[in-house]
């Protein structure tokens, strides 16, 4: 521990110029305009920044790439909550309360949140990161694929917080979204299903475009239905905040920030489980912890402050068996690692001995970077808050426009725009007709893990491997508790009526 | 089913959406025939819409190949599908059962859908537009257009939108991200 | 207000020419191409991958001969299918390359996809460079597994009627690799798919499989150790490990590699396909290149369009063989 502080202390050392708070404001600044804009997600922009690093020194191009990462994990808030479109994925959830907050008037309130919450989440991962990286990294190699599968069935069981009243439907468009994850080469053995020859297809729908038509486009579609002139006047006449709350504000919001921030850490060390994953499950369990979860999904504080603290935890957690194993736990970790073997640096154990300076400063670097985001964050904030409350006129044919060039980025592709636009179409009768869109969204991100994990099972232990492993049957029985406790809670409300 | 379902993997998904799409006219007439399921009827037609694309899923799975591989394994390419249908099954009469309670909320008027349908209409043109126009004029034109049909009079903002919005598009996109937008065909011819 | 109006409307179209530019056309096919917009280098591979890396660097490299702009862009979908396609879709102007190894080549022959369009359409310009594949085991064998010190233990405790289970990315060309490799040597194995190479080594560190074909450069970013390599002579920084032709199996099991290079649509100016070349040379005969190379134990090739082209269809025939053997396409495709 005395060493690690030691350690620690050297890194902030190694930081303390002004070239390296150069870089970090640099990434940070990138980072945060990446994730705000769908199309470019964290990943991608690491990537447009790598070449930059090139006659770097390592420590600097990993603490400039570093601070990307943690700003586009927060920058995909911004759009969320102002106009309903997730920048990144893993921002979808932060959806869910941030932008009813925005429409209640309550902007400055939601934009706080979500950046203190993205800040202290990442805190927390930081901090897991430093201190336990090594024995974590030993539980993610013995997590094997019955594990996975166990813990997207724990995901699975969102479904019934996302659906609330409307549970039923909520599980038809979960499924719904499960059948159109099938679409694409079989994750396993590479078989053609549902494309129709459409070889666009044989990597399934983008998930992107398909947030961005569900989500944004199906809303303003919605909104288009039901617009008068006349709104433009009633909107003004509203009263909005736009200033954010006091830092003594987010106290009362402390457990649901340790909270998702752990669970945002832990499931983030799993390679492939991911924010998005993470922010589901944190969102699920403030829900079910929370006094009022009526108000979720309406604009509860709990939930922008879990969903953004979850995400912004898994940094920590993707950063794990990257830098323990040389195993990304994200696809943003992915190019961070490609980025330390530019620089001739092997992750492994034994880089923290090797390279001390790097890693420790690394992790430094994770500190004064979210101390960074949130002035960037707080002064920004006052700008973007208001993004919300353009003129509908203006605001409606510009989240158009912004959809379209959004799906077309990713991958440069007609195909992705037509899938935008035609899941607009999707999402607009979801929401006319009060079907939830967000459980697409969970069927979509959980779907081919689901089968690959699945059948990797039955290939590496066969059926009995669901129950040997004493962690698969662990997360199987949360997953069957949290499926049961609300059932068994409404019918004990019932009978005591 | 496996030659059925071959042919149904040989029909472009054209024809499949035309087919379910008429499948889901007769079912608009049918539950039209009854008070009960006629104030719920867009909600019925929502959940079958779904529950037709998982059903052409399910006979698709048929003529899924098999290899040596899959067998081996245990579970093959047909399935998770399958599974996920058998669950909708499931999930679909629980959801049918709940949309005809008593008390439950019937169909949400419609209001102006033709002008909402109109500009996702618009949308979809726009974009075919971008191969012969590019994509700023089509986005310039598509962004004035529906600021228009919304009731925009203010001519400086008609005309500063679309321009500061094509500005930061090839500001952000093509000249830092190097993301090359459509130029379309008039343009190409211009410069060549 | 007429006349505003035009005004209007043609100073919004002259500004869209404005914008409508930056993508200039190509030279005349005559005389010495030179670029005169930033060429990009499309992989196949999603950022961070193997390509990716040696293309980057190749990039930085080619920095010091030539003052190109590059864009190094990546398209990983459907196996790098979505990359080739888009490259087919650009203008054969000069301005795409598309860096590629057998990963694609395989992603079209499992979807069944026309060679003719989809391998034919490209020029194939420049291979880079050679990965041997190399039988790969944990150092500390995790979940019960055994540890094996040579390859003939391997085959030894195969033949005893164990199975063994082998890592491989989505069925792709290390697993071409392994059924070739482990049918010369007479044993049956399992091969267990995962999503990608990195989740493949974490399958195999973590005990769910004991062993995993994968490249020399590995066994320096894993704790992996090779048992035998398939090259002609044996890898620098893998001395003790020996040839396939060393352990008394095929000489030609030797000569499969991990290739990889560039392409170019077909109709690209033949004098961008020369400069393009020319550049690869030079960057092929850096040190810092060469010495990046051996850090990753890879060997430099120099192999431009005839022997590249038959490197290609040597992989599209033995690929096309291997994967209708475990019924993985039908029987009615061919190149």
């Amino acid at each position: 521990m005395f060493e690690i502080l030691h350690n620690l202390g050297l890194g902030f050392g190694v930081i303390a110029n002004y070239q390296s708070f150069i870089a970090i404001l640099i990434g940070v600044i990138v980072g945060i305009l990446g994730g705000a804009i769908p199309g470019i997600s964290p990943s991608m922009a690491v990537a447009l920044l790598l070449p930059m690093t090139y006659g770097m020194s390592p420590t600097f191009a990993m603490v400039m790439l570093m601070g990307i990462y943690i700003g586009a994990n927060y920058g995909g808030s911004i759009t969320a909550v102002a106009i309903n479109t997730p920048g990144t994925p893993s921002a979808t959830v932060t959806a869910f309360d941030g932008y009813p907050m925005l429409k209640k008037g309550r902007a400055g309130e939601a934009m706080g949140i979500s950046l203190w919450a993205s800040t202290f989440g990442g805190l927390i991962g930081a901090i897991i990161l430093i201190f336990f990286s090594v024995p974590l990294s030993k539980v993610a190699l013995n997590f094997w694929p019955s594990e996975y599968f166990a813990l997207c069935v724990m995901g699975l069981t969102t479904v019934a917080t996302l659906g609330g009243a409307n549970w039923q439907k909520a599980l038809v468009t979960c499924l719904f979204g499960l059948v159109l994850n099938t679409v694409g080469l079989d994750p396993t053995f590479g078989i053609k299903r549902f494309t129709f020859g459409v070889t666009r297809l044989f990597d399934g729908f983008e998930m992107v475009p398909v947030l961005i038509g569900l989500f944004a486009l199906g809303e303003v579609l919605d909104n288009l239905e039901h617009y008068h002139a006349t709104d433009e006047k009633k909107q003004k006449e509203e009263p909005v905040s736009y200033k954010l709350p006091k830092l003594s504000y987010y106290w009362h919001l402390k457990w649901s920030i340790i909270r998702a921030g752990l669970a945002g850490c832990l499931i983030g060390i799993f390679p492939g489980a991911g924010g998005t994953i993470a922010s589901f499950i944190a969102y699920d369990v403030e829900k079910r912890c929370s006094k009022h979860p009526e108000e979720f999904g309406h604009g509860a504080p709990e939930g922008v402050a879990a969903s953004e603290a979850a995400n912004s935890g898994s940094v920590g957690g993707a950063m794990v068996p990257l830098l323990t194993l040389g195993i990304p736990g994200s696809s943003t970790a992915a190019v961070l690692l490609s980025a330390l073997m530019i620089h001739n640096l092997n992750p492994g154990p034994q880089l923290f001995t090797s390279e001390p300076e790097l890693v420790y400063g690394l992790f430094a670097s994770m500190f004064v970077a979210n101390v960074i985001m949130v002035l960037i964050g707080t002064y920004g904030a006052r700008i973007w808050v208001k993004v919300g409350y353009i003129k509908k006129t203006i605001l409606y044919p510009l989240i158009f426009a912004f959809s379209i060039l959004g799906s077309y980025s990713i991958k440069k592709s007609m195909f992705d725009v037509g899938t935008c636009l035609a899941f607009g179409l999707v999402g607009w009768m979801f929401k006319k007709y009060r079907y939830p869109s967000s459980p697409v969204v969970l069927g979509l991100v959980l779907g081919k893990l689901i089968e690959t994990n699945y059948i990797q099972t039955l290939m590496v232990t066969g059926p009995i491997g669901f129950v040997q492993r004493p962690m698969t049957v662990v997360l199987f029985v949360i997953s069957f508790v949290a499926i049961l406790y609300p059932i068994i809670s409404d019918v004990r409300k019932a009978r005591q009526k | 089913m496996a030659s059925f379902s071959a042919w149904l993997t040989s029909l472009p998904y054209g024809v499949s959406l035309g087919f379910i799409a008429l499948v889901l006219v007769l079912l608009y007439f049918l539950f039209g025939l009854s008070e009960r399921t006629k104030r719920v009827r867009s909600q019925l037609l929502v959940l079958c819409a779904m529950d037709l694309i998982t059903l052409l899923f399910f006979l698709l799975t048929f003529s899924l190949r098999v290899s040596k591989l899959a067998q081996n394994a245990g579970a093959t390419p047909r399935t998770v599908p399958r599974l996920w249908a058998f669950l909708m099954i499931f999930a679909s009469i629980g959801a049918f059962f709940a949309i005809l309670k008593h008390d439950a909320k019937e169909d949400e008027p419609f209001e102006r859908w033709i002008f909402a349908l109109l500009v996702g209409v618009g949308s979809i043109f726009s974009v075919m537009m971008f191969s012969f126009i590019g994509y700023y004029l089509s986005s310039a034109l598509f962004i004035v257009l529906v600021m228009v049909s919304m009731g925009e009079r203010n001519k400086v903002q008609l005309v500063v939108t679309p321009v500061i919005w094509c500005l930061f598009t090839y500001i952000v996109f093509a000249r830092l991200l190097f993301i090359k937008l459509p130029v379309g065909m008039i343009f190409k011819g211009i410069m060549r | 207000m007429k006349k505003r109006w035009m005004t209007a409307i043609a100073l919004s179209l002259g500004m869209s020419t404005l914008f409508a530019t930056g993508q200039s056309e190509q030279e005349s096919s005559t005389g010495e191409w030179k670029p005169k917009q930033p060429i990009t280098i499309m992989n196949h591979v999603a950022v961070g991958g193997a390509m990716d890396l040696y293309s980057r660097k190749w990039v930085e490299i080619a920095g010091k001969y030539s003052d190109a702009t590059f864009v190094v862009d990546n398209n990983s979908g459907a196996g790098g299918l979505t990359a080739g396609e888009w490259v087919l879709g650009q203008d054969a102007d000069g301005y795409t390359v598309f860096a590629l190894a057998p990963t694609y080549l395989d992603a079209v022959i499992q979807s069944e996809l026309p060679c003719k369009e989809y391998v034919d359409g490209f020029v194939y310009i420049y291979n880079l460079m050679a990965d041997p594949y190399c039988v790969l085991v944990p150092i500390n064998p995790a979940g019960g597994n055994p540890k094996f010190d040579t390859f003939q233990e391997l085959v030894e405790w195969a033949k005893k009627g164990n199975t063994v289970t082998l890592s491989e990315p989505n069925y792709g060309a290390k697993y071409i690799d392994a059924v070739q490799v482990f049918q010369a040597v007479g044993i049956d194995f399992h091969a267990i798919s995962y999503e990608s190479a990195k989740k493949n080594f974490a399958a195999l560190l973590g005990g769910q499989t004991v062993a995993s074909v994968g490249n020399p450069g590995d066994t320096k970013k894993y704790a992996v150790k090779a048992l035998a390599v398939g090259n002609r002579e044996r890898v620098k920084g893998l001395e003790d490990v020996p040839t396939y032709s060393e352990l008394g199996y095929d000489p030609a099991l030797n000569d499969i590699s991990m290739w990889r290079g560039y392409a170019v649509k077909k109709g690209t100016p033949q004098g961008m396909i020369t400069w393009f070349q020319d550049l690869c040379d030079k960057v092929s005969a850096d040190p810092a290149w060469i010495e990046y190379m051996n850090g990753n134990m890879i060997s430099v090739l120099t192999d431009k369009t005839e022997a590249f082209t038959k490197t290609v269809t040597d992989e599209v025939d033995s690929t096309i063989a291997v994967l209708k053997s475990v019924g993985q396409i039908s029987e009615g495709y061919s190149r």
